[in-house]
């Protein structure tokens, strides 16, 4: 039989995996209750600067102003979730950890929502999801570090623990909020969802993840040392602690920008940067990319099945939740 | 006269209040293996943490090839001394490749990525232990003792000349023992200068040009294995009576325990 993964060079599955995933950015634009083909697409994209036919004016403006931030948000915060999750599991040494796991969702979710009860706009939204992402990421660290035992038992019970406590703060904040206009706009975070993006979210996105994504894939040669262990990696020339607190910073950042224009979409962060380790072994230099990669196109698909599957939209952490947490039990049940 | 790799002098550390290595000594020549010799808990693990700076709170002075490690950061370090930790699982699956590659990185600055040097410089490495055919095999698949030999790869890669073992025939078989210590000899004979931890006094007799016996925080005794290694030493190192045996015309000595005849 024809060997997949022995036969290229993992440098050609994150090629193949970058065609693969600008294919179904693509074919994602023409996916909806406004069907475009593929040839309408380019048409519009690249010639129908001057048309005056109706149709080619209206499926534009459908291109224009709901597909095409709707497809790059969900790429983008796929590709967030996805390399935020890969960065936790290395530097954490810990193939179980990934955004949600670690808390890191849940405090951006109450940052976010801290946030909106004070009535601020949305950068000091990011700011205060990514100051309580990373809190609470601390906090499930350092709790799972004093326990006894298992570390990767620890850190996953940990960040249920904290997890959970910062959801009930989050419910408080849900209490007190006016039901006219804040509560609704909490609770959208919440349920994880792509609706509300607008025009303008996949450029604030980009900037915001730009400046976590960068520096997450050029240090990622540096996270394979992290994942031997902090006196390992200091005797072969690095500083673990610097390094590990820099990832953290720019993975946190990223999840809390993801969170705060999507809300809670679970279990992305844990299922790609596997299914990526699959298709292109553990040495980050290439799980980094290929988590990227397969988070986009990951995200895109399955916001493609929410958008259609039912004449109402699904919010897309319903479905995440669907596909990961049988892979989570998957995970936690194989055997070596 | 062998130019002094390691100097300890004054060497003392403790951790919350207990004193764990108290006014330590003692100079490794160049290309030279020395064992350190000592029951559990007799600090010989401190005392590696402190020459690869990873306790920094230590008292007293360091120096490796004339240069003192206090304080100097990391990818100076690693340049100076390797450190080759017992066979251990990893979290995720690398391959023996990347395994070794990852010893080439205190060479590489900022965002730099391995390129082709580094890669030779692993082939080479894999090479010198004969493991070369491993090359493609996965880390946690291999064997205890080939994964030894890995890290010991590894250690080559990082291109110094002073390695630090712990304890490198831990969880090994009675012939992977054998195996890896051999390779530590010849390493030494390539120049290399070692320092590794052993419970085995017998490997001492069979591999080391010094011993460093440790027991309460202090050095007990520092000389050739032969004469350093006496039963009066191994009563009060490990509470246990032997005999020591000269076999083959004084080529080789063991200990046997009286208890055992």
């Amino acid at each position: 039989m024809f060997d997949f993964k022995k036969s290229f060079s993992p440098s050609f599955k994150v090629m193949l995996l970058l065609f693969m995933t600008v294919v179904i950015l693509f074919c994602s634009l023409g996916v909806g209750r406004y069907p475009l083909s593929l040839k309408e697409i380019f048409d519009i994209l690249f010639y129908a600067r001057e048309t005056e036919s109706v149709d080619i004016l209206q499926a534009k403006t459908v291109l224009e102003k709901i597909r095409i931030p709707r497809v790059l948000t969900a790429g983008l915060v796929g590709c967030a979730l996805s390399s935020a999750g890969a960065a936790y599991q290395g530097v954490f040494q810990n193939p179980m950890a990934s955004p949600d796991i670690l808390g890191a969702s849940s405090g951006a979710a109450f940052g976010a929502a801290l946030a909106l009860l004070a009535g601020a706009d949305s950068s000091i939204v990011v700011f205060s999801a990514f100051l309580f992402s990373l809190l609470c990421t601390a906090t499930v660290w350092n709790v799972s570090r004093k326990t006894q035992g298992r570390q990767i038992l620890a850190l996953i019970l940990s960040g249920i623990v904290v997890g959970s406590l910062f959801s009930a703060a989050t419910s408080l904040i849900k209490l007190v909020a006016d039901p006219t206009d804040q509560l609704p706009a909490i609770t959208y975070w919440l349920m994880g969802s792509l609706a509300s993006c607008g025009t303008q979210t996949p450029v604030f996105c980009a900037l915001m993840m730009s400046a976590g994504l960068i520096p997450l894939f050029l240090l990622r040669w540096k996270i394979n040392i992290l994942t031997l262990g902090d006196d390992e990696a200091f005797s072969l020339g690095v500083n673990a602690g610097k390094l590990r607190l820099i990832i953290i910073f720019c993975a946190s950042l990223i999840t809390a920008t993801a969170v705060s224009v999507s809300g809670i979409i679970g279990w992305v962060g844990l299922v790609v940067p596997h299914m990526a380790r699959k298709m292109v072994g553990a040495d980050y230099r290439y799980v980094m990319p290929a988590s990227m990669l397969l988070g986009a196109a990951f995200l895109v698909v399955v916001d493609d099945v929410a958008r259609n599957l039912l004449s109402s939209e699904i919010p897309i952490g319903i479905l995440t939740s669907f596909i990961g947490a049988p892979f989570f039990l998957y995970l936690i049940t194989r055997r070596r | 006269m062998k130019a002094l790799t390691i100097c300890v002098q004054h060497l003392s550390f403790s951790y919350k209040d207990r004193m764990i290595l108290k006014d330590i000594s003692f100079c490794v020549a160049d290309g030279s293996i020395t064992a350190v010799l000592g029951p559990n808990g007799a600090g010989k693990s401190t005392l590696f943490k402190c020459l690869l700076g990873l306790s920094a709170s230590y008292e007293g002075k360091i120096t490796i090839n004339g240069e003192s490690t206090a304080g100097i950061p990391p990818e100076r370090l690693a340049k100076l001394v390797a450190y080759i930790p017992q066979s251990h699982d990893t979290a995720f699956n690398l391959s023996v490749f990347d395994m070794v590659l990852m010893g080439t990185t205190a060479g590489l600055r900022g965002f730099r990525m391995p390129s082709q040097k580094e890669s030779e410089i692993t082939c080479q490495a894999l090479k010198r232990l004969g493991i070369l055919s491993l090359k493609d095999r996965d880390y946690q698949k291999i064997s205890g003792g080939e994964r030894q030999l890995v890290l010991i790869a590894r250690a080559l890669a990082q291109q110094t000349k002073v390695l630090i073992m712990d304890e490198p025939t831990a969880n090994l078989d009675y012939g992977n023992s054998l195996r890896v210590l051999d390779q530590m000899k010849s390493l030494a004979r390539q120049g290399y200068t070692i320092l590794f931890s052993t419970h085995s006094p017998d490997h001492v007799f069979l591999y080391a040009d010094k011993v460093l016996a440790l027991s309460e925080q202090k050095i007990l005794a520092y000389g050739s294995p032969d004469e350093t290694i006496v039963s009066d030493l191994i009563r009060r190192l490990y509470g246990i009576d032997v005999i020591i045996e000269s076999l083959y015309g004084d080529k080789v000595k063991c200990c046997i325990p009286k208890n055992a005849i």
